[in-house]
């Protein structure tokens, strides 16, 4: 018998681990030393064996580790390779119905709004969304129509898609997207001026084989007196510079599209944003909850406005604040993180030969201990010096991502090269209740607040059918007393 | 070890030759020369004898080392909590940030005679301080910090921020 056969007769069905057969021999694994037949051994090395050296798993989505199977599902958790994408959004709305066409000017100028220290967070996250919103607008209408889809359809996801084939010209002059939305507007008044345009049976059922309703409404319609109320935005947001409101709308992508839909008529957008940002499957909870969950959804907790704030008031208290520290959103990395209060400031950098960006790898590997990714993904921005030190010694805290390439001769895309970058993630920051005493103070002494006086005298108010009720009572008075009297003469 | 042998005290020579007076007991905290004393029988002997080398240490950092022993020596051992991944960096006992107002260079300085030593206590609060210089700051912010020259160019720059883009076909 040859050896294929044995296997399938005899070795298949093996589990002596003294079989004393002689055609398949019983051998020792060389990794784990189990005992097995000849023909299970390479099987066994290339699928089971725990003492094996193997590739991770996610060998192909960059992860380089080379590690005993046995120490895989270990490693897995903190796999670099082991990447989510935050699909966590947010929305803005227009301040009024005109400041989309701002938007949209700004847009074509690519103006963006700056930044200054002491900006309140709100204002500060406001303007970040804002710029994000006029980035948008400054690529071709051609490419923001292509990008949107059912549930954004006014205005694609931000931030848009890098078009890479995308060959219209951005920002010509004489390119006005409003200019397109006009003639839009104009071919649909014109197709509702058309004979059966009011067809009641086409509106609710276009397929079903029906007779036209006779008669265009469109004309009464166009007589109708509307009544325009003039909008102009509040002096806290032109203070700001906003065009966007600073409220942020948390809108479930279930509803936004009735939501828009209902917005589109009235003429306005939602601007939803989404995160997009990687981040390491293990700290994706604490991304989700530093990132959004605890800062931007508790915008209006953080920062609590003085009523009057439309009228631009500038004062703000907090329901909850972080126990120590501040909470800060940093444009440049757009991440929010949390910055401890520095008692410590009096340093002075002199000029050493020690310093940050030049010391042993095992002192940034002790440092990782303390700090946050949002800190490593900071210092890695710093020098180059630097980032190749925490790239090099803190590798362990990164992640990998591939980016992909389009083949030049079929067309398919591939990963072509990895890319090594540390996730915006915190743990959360350890937060206390604030009860708004110094609100109530500051509303008495607020000089937007206007004091109601009622210079008119007062009038007294009575029901409208006083007068008969006391004709009603009056008869009823006389007519006892009549009564009365008649029973007196009587007896 | 008997209460003789912690009240001696120990000799210590740093790299310019200058010698320091430390108490058996205090010096204890250092598990380096805790270690070299007890594995070469030296508790036992009665004379104090040589002094220690320290070669890493400069006199200035290790009278700051031997300072913050002096201070440390009688603390509590300190439960092991190396489970949770990232620790605390606001339990910084009052006395320890006095201590530690000292320029970057000396900081460093500790960081690196602390690890030499093996002062763990030592080590993470100066690790610690560093951390909360660094944390919740931007990257211009940790520059002007640090003293630290931006050496990217703008494109450079820029291209690590627009790492993150998402691509489309």
């Amino acid at each position: 018998m040859d050896l294929d056969n044995i296997h399938h007769t005899h070795c298949s069905y093996c589990i002596n681990s003294s079989c004393e057969n002689e055609i398949c021999i019983i051998e020792k694994c060389q990794f784990c030393h189990i005992r097995l037949h000849h023909c299970k051994i390479e099987e066994h090395v290339a699928e089971i064996c725990r003492k094996v050296t193997v590739k991770c798993l996610n060998n192909q989505f960059g992860c380089d580790k080379l590690l005993c199977r046995d120490k895989m599902s270990c490693h897995l958790e903190i796999c670099p390779a082991s990447i989510v994408v935050c699909t966590r959004d947010r929305s803005r709305r227009c301040c009024i119905q005109s400041s989309k066409l701002e938007l949209k000017k700004l847009g074509k100028q690519y103006k963006l709004n700056e930044f200054h220290e002491n900006m309140d967070f709100d204002i500060k996250l406001a303007t970040q969304d804002q710029n994000s919103i006029i980035k948008s607008y400054h690529s071709s209408r051609k490419m923001r129509v292509k990008q949107r889809d059912p549930l954004n359809p006014a205005h694609p996801l931000i931030p848009l898609r890098e078009d890479l084939f995308d060959c219209s010209v951005i920002g010509r002059e004489d390119e006005d997207s409003s200019e397109d939305e006009k003639r839009e507007r104009r071919e649909r008044i014109k197709k509702s001026r058309m004979m059966f345009a009011n067809c009641y049976m086409c509106q609710i059922d276009p397929s079903v084989q029906h007779l036209h309703t006779l008669g265009n409404g469109s004309e009464l319609e166009r007589h109708r007196k509307r009544r325009i109320t003039v909008q102009s935005t509040d002096p806290f947001h032109q203070m700001h510079k906003l065009h966007v409101s600073i409220a942020v709308e948390n809108i479930p992508e279930s509803t936004i599209k009735g939501e828009n839909v209902r917005e589109i008529k009235k003429g306005g957008t939602i601007y939803t944003i989404k995160c997009l940002e990687s981040v390491k499957r293990k700290e994706y909870g604490q991304h989700a909850l530093s990132q959004h969950t605890e800062t931007v959804d508790q915008v209006d907790q953080l920062i609590l406005r003085c009523p009057n704030w439309y009228k631009g008031c500038e004062f703000h208290s907090s329901r909850i604040k972080p126990k120590h520290g501040k909470i800060l959103l940093q444009v440049e990395n757009s991440l929010i993180t949390h910055q401890v209060e520095n008692a410590h400031l009096p340093f002075v950098a002199k000029t050493s030969e020690l310093r940050l960006d030049s010391l042993p790898l095992w002192v940034y590997e002790e440092l990782s201990d303390y700090l946050p990714s949002t800190s490593l993904l900071n210092l890695s921005m710093v020098s180059k010096n630097l980032r190749q030190n925490m790239f090099v010694g803190l590798k362990n805290r990164a992640y990998v991502e591939g980016s992909w390439h389009k083949s030049e001769k079929n067309g398919n895309w591939s990963y072509g090269s990895f890319k090594w970058k540390f996730c915006k993630s915190e743990p959360s920051i350890p937060m206390e209740s604030n009860i708004p005493s110094d609100l109530s103070q500051h509303i008495s002494t607020c000089e937007f607040y206007e004091q109601i006086e009622h210079t008119e005298q007062m009038v007294p108010i009575f029901p409208r059918e006083l007068e008969t009720r006391i004709w009603h009572g009056f008869c009823d008075f006389l007519s006892t007393q009549a009564i009365r009297d008649a029973v007196f003469e009587f007896e | 070890m008997t209460d003789a042998a912690q009240e001696r005290s120990i000799k210590l020579l740093s790299s310019d030759n200058e010698t320091f007076q430390v108490p058996r007991n205090v010096i204890r905290l250092s598990n380096t020369i805790n270690t070299l004393l007890q594995d070469l029988g030296l508790d036992d002997e009665e004379d104090a004898g040589d002094a220690i080398p320290v070669q890493n240490v400069t006199s200035t950092i290790l009278k700051k080392v031997i300072a913050w022993c002096q201070h440390h020596h009688e603390d509590p051992v300190a439960a092991d909590d190396s489970d949770s991944r990232e620790k605390r960096t606001d339990d910084i006992s009052s006395w320890d940030v006095e201590f530690l107002k000292v320029d970057q260079g000396t900081l460093f300085e500790l960081i690196l005679a602390a690890n030499y030593l093996d002062i763990k206590g030592l080590l993470d609060v100066s690790c610690k301080t560093v951390a909360n210089m660094i944390k919740g700051k931007s990257p211009e912010e940790i520059r002007r910090t640090f003293n630290i020259k931006n050496d990217f160019t703008p494109e450079e720059e820029e291209q690590i921020r627009k790492e993150n883009a998402w691509c489309e076909d």
